[in-house]
């Protein structure tokens, strides 16, 4: 009875306290030099805002690092802008500071990681109902782009300013460096009794931060799970995988991020998603995917890997390799919809300056059935060493609207392998049609998935056109009213036709046809 | 007897420099203004420098400040003011970088080149 009791006291207070446990965070800038977010995470601090932009020109040099290498470790992460209106009085000035903030920090801004902040700490000769409107500019415009309500920082007499409008719109976070996590601060201004985070303290100690009494130290007011709420988490879908369509360019500008889908899970095994690439799709969703195979893995690269560390812009795709024994494997795969008929011309740029590593294999394979399989290699490079950016091509006639092209690369060497550049062109010319000069007839496009255009000179009479396999068996007879109608053909495999095109039963031309897979 | 010295040689060296990080600035104070979240700002040679206000007093009235330099700022019309008896006077002044990059001033001592 007695040990029941107190197993029942025992759960009661650990129900209370694990309940109660306050939510801590931090936010940091370049003052905090280069951080290590494992240690950070590792001392109970689960989110952090980093400082991205100031006016209209000024960007934190740290923000890039903290941004990636917080959410690698585990920390929910967010961006915050330092206003200025003091200097951009107007609300053009509040439309280009968002801008500028969005230029910087809108590929790491996703639903499940902390809200956009603005920073509104300075001084400024704008009434009460500018200031609001300034601040209210700001927010509209970051939200517009990225639908994310963001979250205004301010003090408790800046908050006094701001009209109940903006306190209706966006949550609050507060400074009030007392010292304590948890009391309320004692100027709130319109969002009185109400507010989500606190700056308690400028002068904080976090490992994985070097000095002493530099950090600034901030509190979430509610559970974990509130939390999760406020960011949006379990609102979106899984990741979609997204088909980007032709032509397409990259030169892999942007950095790697980690899915945010799913709660904030990481894709296992596949973890990380890029979601920047071609700039437009939010929530992790995107056309690239990386999988990683035995601890190596394609990442960012800035400096060290090759030399130059791009062909084209400031940055470039690499595949880092940490060997294990056997050599490393990692998958950089690319989402296209290549349904359009016609050459798929395809080219990127390459290195990999290493004499002799063993294994090493690099392939770009594709897969018409959304990443299921990978069938078909398209392109192997057999040359171990390129020591410098050399541009690679290759064509693919692939006509899947579910198409992935694997970059695919197995390396024990020292060095790490390059890819950057890339480019998918659609050609609809040249191979791809062909033209009879006499007649101007003209079939378009060719190959095709067995749609095709059969066009002839308006001054060519009753025309008609037979359609034979390559065994000579007929297939199909057209009759065309005009100079140009279109031929369907549905129930037609791949495989090599020839067209005969007659006028007045007269053989005018007969030319291949060649129809790949729907 | 040398070991033991080195040993809190090395201590107070590390002490200073890992985890001090205290700078000082010398001169006169000018332009003293508000500053955010009721701190207050000054310039020493050209270096804004922030007055804390010591946070365990609710008024907002009094900053952290070594003792003798406590009514370094007085109150007149609603706001804080540079008191009169250090104005023209130099001070060097240590202070300490905190979290949002703020120059904290931790002390003032009189100033003579």
């Amino acid at each position: 009875m007695i040990k029941s009791l107190l197993f029942t006291t025992t759960l009661i207070i650990w129900t209370c306290c694990a309940t109660a446990q306050t939510i801590l965070g931090i936010d940091v800038s370049h003052y905090q030099g280069t951080i290590n977010w494992t240690q950070v995470k590792g001392a109970g601090y689960i989110f952090a805002w980093a400082k991205a932009t100031e006016g209209t020109a000024n960007v934190d040099a740290q923000y890039a690092a903290n941004a990636v290498n917080g959410v690698n470790a585990g920390v929910y992460m967010g961006a915050y802008h330092f206003a200025h209106p003091d200097v951009n009085t107007t609300n053009a000035g509040a439309i280009a500071e968002a801008n500028h903030f969005l230029s910087q920090a809108q590929p790491y801004i996703i639903t499940c990681e902390l809200p956009p902040v603005l920073d509104l700490e300075v001084s400024t000769s704008l009434t009460n109902a500018q200031l609001t409107a300034w601040v209210q500019t700001w927010m509209n415009t970051v939200q517009t782009a990225t639908g994310i309500v963001p979250i205004l920082y301010t003090s408790g007499s800046i908050a006094n300013m701001m009209g109940s409008s903006l306190a209706a719109y966006c949550k609050l976070w507060i400074a009030d460096p007392d010292g304590s996590p948890t009391a309320t601060p004692p100027t709130l201004g319109p969002w009185s009794p109400n507010w989500s985070f606190k700056q308690y303290s400028w002068t904080g100690t976090v490992p994985g931060i070097s000095g002493s009494g530099n950090v600034d130290l901030d509190s979430f007011n509610g559970t974990l799970a509130a939390l999760k709420s406020l960011m949006g988490c379990g609102t979106t879908t899984v990741c979609n995988y997204y088909y980007t369509s032709l032509p397409y360019s990259t030169s892999f500008e942007n950095t790697w991020i980690t899915d945010s889908c799913n709660n904030g899970a990481q894709r296992i095994p596949d973890k990380y998603w890029k979601s920047s690439i071609g700039g437009t799709t939010p929530n992790g969703n995107d056309y690239w995917h990386r999988v990683d195979y035995t601890g190596s893995d394609w990442t960012l690269v800035t400096n060290g890997a090759y030399t130059p560390v791009a062909s084209v812009g400031s940055y470039s795709a690499r595949f880092h390799n940490d060997p294990p024994p056997a050599g490393s494997t990692g998958a950089l795969d690319l989402y296209v919809n290549l349904s359009t008929v016609g050459t798929k011309q395809i080219s990127f740029d390459y290195i990999h300056n290493e004499s002799s590593p063993s294994p090493f294999a690099f392939n770009v394979l594709l897969s018409t059935d959304g990443g299921l399989t990978f069938p078909t290699t398209l392109y192997t490079i057999t040359t171990a060493s390129v020591s410098a950016w050399t541009t690679q091509t290759f064509t693919t006639n692939a006509t899947s609207a579910t198409g992935v092209l694997r970059f695919i690369t197995t390396d024990k060497g020292t060095q790490d392998v390059g890819v950057d550049n890339l480019n998918i062109a659609l050609s609809t010319t040249g191979m791809n049609q062909f033209m009879n000069d006499a007649y101007k007839i003209v079939v378009y496009p060719n190959p095709n998935n067995g749609d095709f255009t059969l066009k002839v000179d308006g001054s060519v009479k009753q025309i008609s056109a037979d359609l034979y396999n390559h065994l000579g068996q007929f297939i199909l007879h057209k009759e065309m009213n005009t100079g140009e109608d279109k031929i369907l053909i549905n129930d037609l495999s791949e495989g090599i036709y020839f067209l005969n095109v007659l006028s007045a039963g007269i053989k005018l031309t007969n030319q291949k046809i060649v129809v790949l897979g729907k | 007897m040398k070991t033991k010295k080195f040993v809190l040689a090395f201590l107070i060296f590390i002490g200073v420099n890992a985890f001090g990080q205290t700078n000082s600035v010398s001169g006169v104070i000018t332009d003293v203004k508000p500053h955010f979240g009721g701190q207050y700002a000054m310039n020493v040679d050209k270096t804004e420098v922030i007055l804390i206000v010591n946070p365990k007093d609710k008024t907002g009235k009094t900053f952290e400040i070594n003792k003798h330099y406590k009514n370094l700022l007085i109150e007149s019309e609603g706001k804080y003011i540079l008191n009169p008896k250090y104005a023209n006077k130099s001070f060097k002044v240590t202070y300490k970088v905190n979290g949002k990059g703020w120059k904290c001033i931790q002390s003032l001592k009189p100033y003579k080149k």
